[in-house]
């Protein structure tokens, strides 16, 4: 079985050495190969500025750039809105739209500010890196104090950098979903679901993550649109904390979760729920991007008891919105359709341009 | 009401509600006094620092220096100051020769490149602010390597790392432009004391920092200058030490780096710059996807005559300049910068500038 990203056009960003030009991995790699067919399909030209990873997109004359999957019409507003947790606060929440309580901690903040937060919260809490990315340093769960100041403590450890902040949030319950979003239309909502197997009654817990992990699709690299699941530390504290370890075997049809978080990066599934969610998640999503000025595509994490039923304020919570949101995982899903967010991006860029909203038009 | 340069807070929420936090920055105050000037009202979005303001029922914002009106991707291409540079290659302008170490490269890779340089050499990180972390003048392997181990853990990004490049010796500048026009340019010298033949360098200093402009604020116009060990390092180097005494009219530099923030003057020389200079920082600005309003850093070894390939370099381009240098330097002309950063928020506004 061949993999299913070989038809992709490949695209490096290119860096300039001693020993001259050398090739370099972009870090939304496939992202950026779905971009590249799209814009081949449609006639777009798509170049990097030599070591730049910014590339020029030009069609029918006209030129637009793209950064790390960033369209050039985001503003600069959006882009920090995005980035900073306050900010989407801000801007969110006189809409009415429904987001988990925190705060930040900053560096120089004392012992009793920090316990004060702590205070403040309900339990368990989340603690992160405010900057952080992929599921790096983040702690969940923390119930005790003694926990807590111990996960801040190591959030912080995420960069030297002074200005570096950590986030502290109540937790929300639910499922969480990435919806990518226009200010037009949900182009596509996957639910991301941490790293797991499902018992078939004869095979452990560690035999199941040998087969899930022999599909062909799951690659090595944490890059791409499906991981294969690696056995560490978090896998074992999550097995524990449900009495079981690896060599338990799950009765046939158990689903076992292997971890808290459910990126894609670290053996995550993205399931395809487009057409299951009801249109209240639309409309909560595309009023989110119409109120943050300059944001025009983005994807949006989503928690909520139950995706199929009318949205209330209690039901979901807003967990983050991503200005530079990864395409793969959509148009590649674990299970369920491939949805064309490359396409959408493009269609965004060009906005006043007629592009087809799929290949079939154009053929 | 008005209020004062220097009273202006952000605010940030706590479990206690909403508090007076962070000061400003002179140039956001700058700005806001503008605002008052063109009955543009204003507020700040609570907790944010982001300033939402309304002028003719249109909202615009801004944070800091940064008009938030700009394409994002302005702030990737300037953050990060290896795409800042290769954009300024790709627009065929001079810059100094180098290359960037990322976190994954070897050490043998560290060396090729320290090789391939000719010396002195500038370490600097891709990500870094307000001269954090820029070694300069390094001219041995272990200094060069040292600098790098300590850049490369300051920023999260697997891209975050290091640029090496020739260290070009000229006079500093930086110059303010949008992308229509050069607005000011400002000589940055390093912190410096000039003599006069009967006080101490430690003394000179002193009366230096009672200058009511300056404050022990590094986001402030004018910054007293701190004596630390780069200090002492600099003038060690010259064989002087805090209780020498300079002669009459010798100027003394205190440091390597000509940041204002570490207690350089700005000196505004924007009416004797060569107008090669300027069509040089238009054609930087422009080679920026979506900037609308920069600071660029400049290196020229005389900037009244007319530039060549090898006679000025760019250093970088700044997506959120410090402007208040332009509107209070040092010594020179207000360029009223404030105005002209209102004016990329609403591009209808009609400036009036006081003479």
């Amino acid at each position: 079985m061949t993999k299913w990203t070989e038809d992709l056009p490949n695209v490096f960003s290119t860096r300039n050495t001693p020993h001259g030009p050398e090739k370099i991995r972009l870090t939304h790699h496939y992202s950026a190969r779905l971009i590249a067919r799209e814009a081949k399909i449609l006639g777009i030209s798509f170049q990097e500025i030599p070591e730049s990873r910014v590339f020029i997109l030009e069609y029918q004359g006209v030129t637009r750039f793209l950064h790390s999957l960033m369209p050039s019409q985001t503003s600069e507003l959006a882009y920090h809105v995005c980035r900073d947790k306050v900010a989407t606060h801000a801007f969110l929440e006189p809409r009415g739209i429904s987001m988990a309580k925190g705060f930040h901690l900053l560096r120089e903040d004392s012992l009793a500010y920090q316990l004060e937060v702590f205070s403040a919260l309900e339990k368990p809490l989340v603690i992160k890196p405010a900057e952080g990315k992929e599921g790096a340093l983040v702690f969940m769960g923390i119930e005790t104090q003694e926990h807590y100041l111990s996960a801040v403590q190591q959030a912080f450890t995420f960069t030297t950098d002074h200005l570096s902040r950590v986030l502290i949030e109540e937790t929300v319950k639910g499922t969480e979903y990435r919806i990518l979003t226009t200010r037009n239309k949900v182009v596509a909502i996957v639910n991301r679901e941490p790293a797991n197997v499902t018992g078939d009654g004869i095979s452990s817990i560690s035999e199941l993550i040998f087969i899930k992990n022999s599909d062909p699709r799951r690659g090595d690299s944490s890059q791409g649109p499906m991981t294969k699941i690696k056995i560490d530390q978090h896998v074992l504290d999550k097995l524990t904390s449900q009495n079981l370890t690896l060599n338990f075997i799950p009765t046939v049809g158990t689903k076992v979760h292997l971890r808290h978080n459910s990126n894609i990066s670290t053996g995550g599934d993205s399931i395809d729920f487009t057409n299951i969610a009801h249109p209240s998640v639309q409309e909560i999503c595309v009023k989110i991007v119409n109120s943050v000025p300059g944001l025009h595509f983005c994807g949006i994490d989503f928690m909520t008891t139950d995706i199929t039923a009318a949205q209330t304020m209690d039901m979901y919570k807003i967990i983050e919105i991503n200005s530079f949101p990864g395409l793969d995982l959509h148009e590649f899903p674990y299970s369920g359709q491939s949805r064309p967010a490359a396409r959408e991006l493009l269609r965004t860029l060009f906005a006043e341009l007629p592009l087809p909203a799929s290949s079939s038009e154009v053929l | 009401m008005t209020t004062a340069i220097g009273n202006f807070h952000y605010s940030r929420y706590t479990p206690q509600g909403l508090i007076k936090a962070f000061s400003m920055g002179t140039s956001a105050e700058l700005t806001l006094l503008a605002a008052q000037k063109y009955g543009i009202t204003y507020h700040e979005i609570p907790g944010t620092r982001i300033i939402e303001l309304e002028y003719q029922g249109q909202k615009s914002y801004f944070q800091g220096q940064n008009p938030f009106a700009q394409s994002g991707i302005a702030l990737f291409a300037t953050s990060d100051k290896t795409v800042g540079k290769n954009l300024l290659i790709a627009a065929g302008l001079s810059v100094a020769k180098g290359f960037s170490i990322y976190k994954k490269d070897p050490e043998a890779y560290w060396e090729e490149v320290y090789n391939a340089l000719q010396k002195p050499i500038v370490v600097k990180p891709t990500h870094g602010t307000q001269g954090r972390q820029v070694y300069t003048s390094i001219n041995n392997l272990n200094t060069y390597k040292a600098a790098i181990k300590d850049i490369l853990p300051s920023h999260p990004s697997t891209m975050a790392g290091v640029i090496a490049e020739e260290m070009f010796q000229g006079e500093e500048y930086r110059i303010l432009v949008n992308r229509e026009a050069v607005l000011g340019i400002i000589n940055r010298r390093p912190a410096n004391v000039v003599g006069d033949g009967v006080t101490s360098i430690q003394e000179l200093i002193n009366r230096k920092n009672k200058d009511p402009r300056r404050k022990n604020d590094p986001n402030n116009f004018l910054v007293t200058i701190n004596v630390d060990q780069h200090v002492q390092a600099e003038l060690a180097s010259q064989k002087l030490t805090l209780n020498s005494i300079p002669a009459k009219n010798q100027l003394v530099l205190l440091r390597k780096n000509s940041n204002i923030s570490t207690g350089g003057d700005s000196l505004d020389v924007t009416d004797q710059a060569h107008q090669t200079v300027k069509e040089i920082a238009l054609k930087a600005i422009n080679a920026i996807p979506g900037l609308l309003f920069a600071g660029i850093d400049f290196m020229t070894k005389d900037i009244t005559q007319s530039q060549t390939a090898g006679s000025y370099i760019v250093v970088e381009t700044n997506e959120s300049p410090g402007y208040s240098i332009h509107d209070l330097p040092y010594e020179g002309k207000n360029r009223h910068a404030a105005e002209f950063f209102l004016k990329i928020l609403f591009p209808t506004l009609e400036l009036k500038l006081d003479e």
